[in-house]
């Protein structure tokens, strides 16, 4: 166990609020408990080595279901999406680029980062990465059949989106379109470029999740912010944390909801207009603060980051503020409690789980790094009913963190044609594919 | 002999024939007492340029100030009993003032208002205040020692 704790226990100077004790089951649902910010001296930091799977290992599922690797041995799979032929597309990723150095802190804290988020020691990992990859699984029998790089030399890709005949990217500087129908194993046609979105020399939140109305006839596109809490200057912000309404025909977009600090999993709820995205919430106000959330997206809404959160509770860390803007923040739907690092989104819209999931969320956590006790490392079952969410979300899957040590981290979910979950493990350089096990599953359960 | 042996002793660290330690000295003193500046500058107008600012100067006065406490400590094994005194105070005031400024960078490191107002801010000044008392101090150590060389 090589977990890192810079603490100074020692130091009288070091404030220890509210903040530590709580209980954890008070920091879901619409109303979460919010202790006061307090600052450590030094900011808690449990960052876990990354060990990797062994042949055989594989996350645990709850009784009845079953979970194993669909594809291996790729290069930082952030993303999943699952095409109507069954074929599922692979988002493999990393941020070549560094951000600029404005203080002493921020080498170091990309170090820890960076070791959070090592590749495994084992030869698993190739270096290869920035491309989307197509896993073949034509019988649906959870075997892979065939693999093939669709698209390779990507920027930072995330978010993919399928939509009348044209594949569209989400690089971290670009929303690109290809021809593509499903079965196509590598596009050869080169992308056009639909509109730059705000990515360096920064870039500090890099992933741009993506999705398309219902009809088509929009594209979101989730653009996280370029510090924790403003620190960059206000300047670095522009566009960011918000998430963009782009018209795929004429590249032109504009602001849909700010204030998100950084907004993944965009998803519209199955049958709805209703846009949905799961949001990481800032840093260093203390193991409890702020909670991440779930939440349906407004129309022109604001979110509070980074002048407040959970509607008008202020940053103290953030001047000058802005009432103005504050006086307008409206709170999220449904907190996940702090520092889980929600990356994914996906709601289930399959028929092979047990009538209990139909319509919930699966969330991919990709786990905390700002926190003594870790939080996240799983991806958790959200039941809805009505369209909004309801009850405690149950841990779906987990052993991703075992014995101090990650295997694996969950990133992207989605739900594939036979009803899988299907989840991006990036780290653990690993697509997960989880089915249910258990009695047949009634095909006419409402 | 005798003499010339402990005269040997007493000559500070140097380079040729200058003594190093008053070429290091002033680089803690003079930073930390610039990031007094620079948080109040920050007070006055919030922008994060002014926290950085200070992050760097601490940063700066820390490497300074810690290749001058080295020095230092050198020079208080090699002192004479009789130069130990002043040097002693001298240095107490110096690695105060550091130790401070360390926990200072940790306050300062945090990501806006709460990085200098309140206790960042009162750690530059008392930070500052030290050094300062530690550069003045040096010149009675440095005097003693001359007064000590000329007998």
């Amino acid at each position: 166990m090589r977990r890192l704790l810079l603490t100074f226990a020692l130091l009288p100077l070091m404030s220890c609020g509210d903040g530590h004790k709580i209980d954890a089951n008070s920091q879901f649902g619409p109303n979460p408990v919010l202790p006061n910010p307090s600052e450590q001296l030094i900011a808690d930091v449990g960052v876990y080595q990354v060990v990797g799977w062994k042949p055989g290992e594989t996350p645990t599922v709850p009784r009845g279901f079953k979970i194993e690797a669909l594809a291996t041995g790729l290069s930082n799979p952030r993303n999943v999406l699952a095409l109507p032929n069954g074929d599922i597309l692979v988002v493999e990723a990393k941020n070549e680029a560094s951000e600029p150095v404005q203080r002493p802190k921020d080498p170091i804290r990309a170090w820890i980062m960076a070791r959070s988020h090592g590749q495994s020691p084992s030869s698993q990992a190739p270096s290869q990465s920035n491309r989307i990859t197509v896993i073949r699984d034509a019988n649906g029998d959870g075997k892979a059949d065939g693999r093939s790089v669709l698209l390779s030399d990507l920027n930072a890709p995330f978010g993919v989106a399928v939509v009348d005949g044209d594949l569209y990217v989400a690089n971290t500087d670009a929303i690109v379109r290809y021809p593509f129908v499903p079965g196509q194993t590598k596009i050869t046609a080169p992308g056009v470029k639909i509109a730059d979105l705000p990515a360096g020399p920064i870039n500090h939140h890099w992933t741009k999740s993506l999705t398309a109305s219902p009809d088509g006839s929009r594209l979101y596109v989730g653009v996280g912010s370029n510090s924790n809490a403003m620190e960059r200057g206000v300047e670095a912000e522009a566009n960011r944390a918000a998430i963009l309404e782009v018209d795929p025909k004429t590249g032109l977009w504009k602001v849909f909801a700010s204030g998100l600090r950084n907004p993944n999993g965009l998803t519209f709820y199955p049958g709805s207009n209703t846009l949905w995205a799961v949001i990481n919430e800032r840093d260093e106000l203390g193991p409890n603060l702020v909670p991440d959330y779930l939440t349906s997206v407004r129309a022109g809404a604001f979110y509070g980051w980074p002048y407040s959160y959970y509607g008008q509770h202020l940053d103290p860390r953030v001047k000058p503020q802005r009432p103005d803007l504050v006086r307008r923040a409206i709170a999220p739907d449904y907190a996940l409690s702090s520092h889980v690092a929600p990356l994914g989104l996906a709601f289930y819209n399959g028929a092979s789980f047990p009538a209990r999931f139909r319509g919930g969320a699966f969330i991919g956590e990709h786990g905390s790094w700002n926190r003594e006790e870790p939080h996240g490392y799983k991806v958790v079952y959200l039941g809805f009913q009505g369209g909004r969410p309801v009850g405690s979300p149950q841990d779906f899957v987990t052993g991703f963190l075992k014995d101090g040590k990650a295997r694996g981290r969950p990133v992207g979910v989605t739900v594939d044609r036979t009803g899988a979950l299907i989840i991006a493990d990036d780290v653990g350089n690993t697509v997960w594919r989880v089915i249910w096990a258990g009695a047949p599953v009634a095909a006419t359960q409402p | 002999m005798a003499e010339d042996t402990a005269r040997a002793r007493m000559r500070p660290l140097g380079i040729g024939s200058h003594p190093i330690y008053p070429m290091l000295l002033p680089i803690p003193i003079v930073c930390f007492a610039a990031v007094v500046l620079t948080d109040l500058a920050y007070l006055s107008q919030p922008e994060m340029m002014w926290i950085d600012f200070s992050s760097w100067l601490l940063l700066a006065g820390l490497i300074g100030g810690g290749i001058a406490a080295v020095v230092l400590i050198i020079e208080l094994i090699r002192a004479g009993r009789d130069r130990r005194g002043p040097l002693t105070l001298h240095f107490v005031l110096l690695l105060a003032a550091w130790v401070v400024e360390v926990l200072n960078s940790f306050i300062h490191a945090r990501d806006g208002w709460t990085a200098v107002v309140g206790t960042g801010l009162i750690l530059s000044i008392v930070g500052a205040l030290l050094a300062l008392a530690a550069g003045w101090t040096w010149q009675s150590a440095a005097y003693d020692t001359r007064a000590g060389e000329v007998a």
